[in-house]
């Protein structure tokens, strides 16, 4: 009795695939490709703006809703749904759909050149047709994978978390693909708004302030609630400002500073309850350096939370984002 | 949303009882409950005598708070919705439109941003001339009473290409599309962005395409700065109403920014970083006064990439 207790369950080999394949690790593209991050990770993009926050979500975006391959095409994409939370109501969808019909012709002509190489004859122009046929295919395929809805206030915030989960059910019985990554654009946006509110009168002494502090105790049990149910990745951007003063004198204070600038100065505004859930942290912020590059601007992202003592650059271009070496 | 009062005629699930339950917890609102945790609400329904009535209840304010949020939409029709529904307003200046790809878009909140007499405002009445001339309605809100009607006059004129004696019909048809607003505050800007929103909503067949603010910073400047939160609240709160309006029913937002110094005397877009999540598109103007050129420069666009910039005349 005792030795079929020690026995044990499973081998260290079998739990490892069972995990892996029941909370899978997630390699995201750059900049957010130096950690490995999973499902159940809060992930926090932190930067003023601009500092492409959005940007680097939408190529996320791409990457997950592509597929690994298709009619034998490499697309190493994660196969992935998406739901895009937009609380700046600020996306435009046609970027979304530029850089994924972008990043299709890549791979196409990639697998065009690979194929070539192997002395396969090339396609010719009735399977050319048919190939844009197939990417059209491929495209619709993708973007159904996308779901987006936008939130004018604090309130629309909480409704859609509160029943995202009926949805989630719904999709989870018509379609078998269960990870998500989960993105909301600005967790900040409505700061302003509700520190308005935390002044209005409150008539009954039971009745719960609507502050930002009581919107985030609410928010943060919902997506652990939603995290439960349905294994996630969440990414978050949060606009910050920095602070004038301690930026200028850390400017003041010698070369050192351009971590410094980095790291410590800018304002935390996000109640503690947000600021605890968030696992992973990076910073991003434009780089006031122009030398490399005349046109484009450069954007620097550094981890703060597992702090990596190493930044990242890199550029936005048409097809997406760039690392520069 | 609401007091839930005002869901009892509505719901027969939602009476007294549940009122009163809902009381006890503090919940007097939609927006109450929104705050609360559910499992605790239905875990303290049960050692009520009438627990399974509360708990539809409970239910039932689940699915009416699924008609609280904008409806979840996938890629493709958002995609759709875009192509069909949200299309480029010439601004009736060709070198701007080429660097728009094709002008003013709908759905958008384009800002424009730039020191006194840059032409903020002769862009805006270039646009709201050429949009009233061939597309339909403009609404044109004026807080620095600039709106000058010769001064369309002059413009349609240009535009159509003949003498300013002989332009009545069409002239007629451009002044009848332009509805201008004189607001010199914040709360009046409110009103009149609310109303049109009701009557957007309520009017079938009311169409806008073009909204103009000029000047938005003029409204917005004096109720920042000090220590209280309301301005901002309130600065937010018109940005959010601008998007919801520009993405709801199709329309071209446009609102005008001045400049201020910043660090090191540079200038700098006026009201601060938490009006930049604002605009989808922001675009700087400037004059070369020397040669009577204006220069537009993208600042910010969802997929443009910043820096690109043109010259343009103004007629």
């Amino acid at each position: 009795m005792a030795k079929l207790w020690i026995n044990g369950d499973e081998s260290a080999k079998q739990m490892l695939g069972r995990v892996l394949k029941e909370r899978p690790l997630l390699l995201l593209p750059h900049p957010l490709h130096r950690i490995p991050l999973g499902v159940s990770n809060i992930v926090e993009i932190v930067g003023p703006s601009p500092s492409a926050k959005t940007e680097i979500l939408l190529q996320v975006a791409v990457s997950c809703i592509l597929p690994k391959s298709w009619n034998g095409v490499q697309y190493g994409g994660l196969e992935h749904s998406v739901l895009f939370l937009d609380l700046d109501c600020r996306l435009d969808i046609f970027r979304l759909s530029q850089s994924l019909k972008l990043r299709i012709t890549e791979a196409n002509r990639l697998h065009k050149i690979t194929k070539k190489q192997k002395g396969v004859a090339v396609s010719n122009a009735i399977t050319e047709h048919q190939c844009e046929y197939d990417d059209m295919d491929l495209f619709t395929e993708c973007m159904k994978r996308f779901s987006y809805t936008r939130c004018y206030d604090s309130f629309e915030f909480l409704a859609a978390l509160k029943v995202l989960h009926h949805k989630l059910e719904k999709e989870r019985n018509t379609d078998g693909s269960g990870v998500h990554v989960l993105m909301i654009d600005n967790i900040g946006a409505f700061y302003w708004i509700n520190r308005g509110f935390s002044s209005l009168p409150q008539w009954n002494p039971n009745r719960k302030n609507l502050s930002l502090q009581s919107v985030f105790e609410t928010v943060v049990p919902e997506i652990k609630k939603l995290l439960l149910l349905h294994p996630m990745l969440v990414l978050a951007t949060k606009m910050v400002t920095y602070q004038v003063k301690s930026s200028y004198s850390s400017w003041a204070s010698g070369v050192a500073s351009e971590v410094n600038i980095g790291k410590g100065t800018y304002r935390e505004y996000m109640p503690s309850i947000w600021q605890s859930f968030v696992t992973r942290r990076i910073l991003v912020r434009a780089s006031d350096d122009k030398r490399k590059l005349q046109d484009q601007v450069c954007y620097l992202a550094e981890w703060l939370l597992p702090a990596l003592n190493l930044t990242d650059e890199f550029v936005v271009g048409d097809a997406g984002i760039l690392t520069l070496l | 949303m609401g007091a839930l009062k005002s869901l009892k005629e509505e719901y027969a699930i939602i009476d007294a009882n549940f009122l009163q339950f809902c009381a006890s917890h503090g919940i007097f609102s939609v927006e109450d409950f929104l705050v609360h945790d559910v499992y605790t609400l239905v875990a303290s329904t049960e050692q009520l005598s009438n627990s399974y009535r509360l708990k539809q209840g409970i239910n039932q304010l689940l699915s009416i708070i699924e008609t609280c949020h904008q409806p979840w939409m996938n890629g493709l029709m958002l995609l759709e919705d875009r192509k069909q529904n949200k299309r480029c307003l010439s601004t009736g200046c060709e070198s701007f439109d080429m660097l728009l790809r094709g002008g003013l878009h709908e759905g958008h909140v384009t800002e424009l941003v730039g020191p006194s007499s840059s032409g903020k405002t002769q862009v805006c009445f270039q646009a709201a001339s050429n949009v009233a001339m061939k597309l339909g309605s403009v609404v044109f809100i004026d807080s620095g009473n600039s709106f000058s009607p010769t001064r369309i006059q002059q413009i349609v004129a240009y535009i159509s290409g003949s003498a300013e004696n002989k332009i009545n019909g069409i002239l007629q048809q451009a002044m009848r599309n332009i509805d201008c607003h004189a607001v010199f505050d914040i709360y009046a800007l409110l009103n009149v962005l609310h109303q049109l929103k009701l009557k957007l909503k309520s009017q079938t067949g009311y169409q806008v395409r073009l909204i103009i603010v000029d000047s938005i910073s003029s409204l917005i400047a004096p109720i920042l700065g000090g220590s209280n939160a309301q301005g901002h609240a309130l600065m937010v709160s018109v940005g959010y109403l601008l998007k919801e309006l520009a993405d709801r029913h199709n329309i071209a937002l446009v609102v005008t920014n001045h400049m201020v110094g910043g660090e090191g005397g540079t200038l700098k877009p006026a009201l601060g970083e938490s009006w930049k999540n604002v605009p989808h598109v922001r675009l700087q103007l400037s004059q070369d006064h020397a040669r009577n050129i204006y220069a537009v420069q993208i600042l910010r666009h969802p997929y443009m990439a910043s820096g690109r910039n043109a010259n343009f005349m103004i007629p």
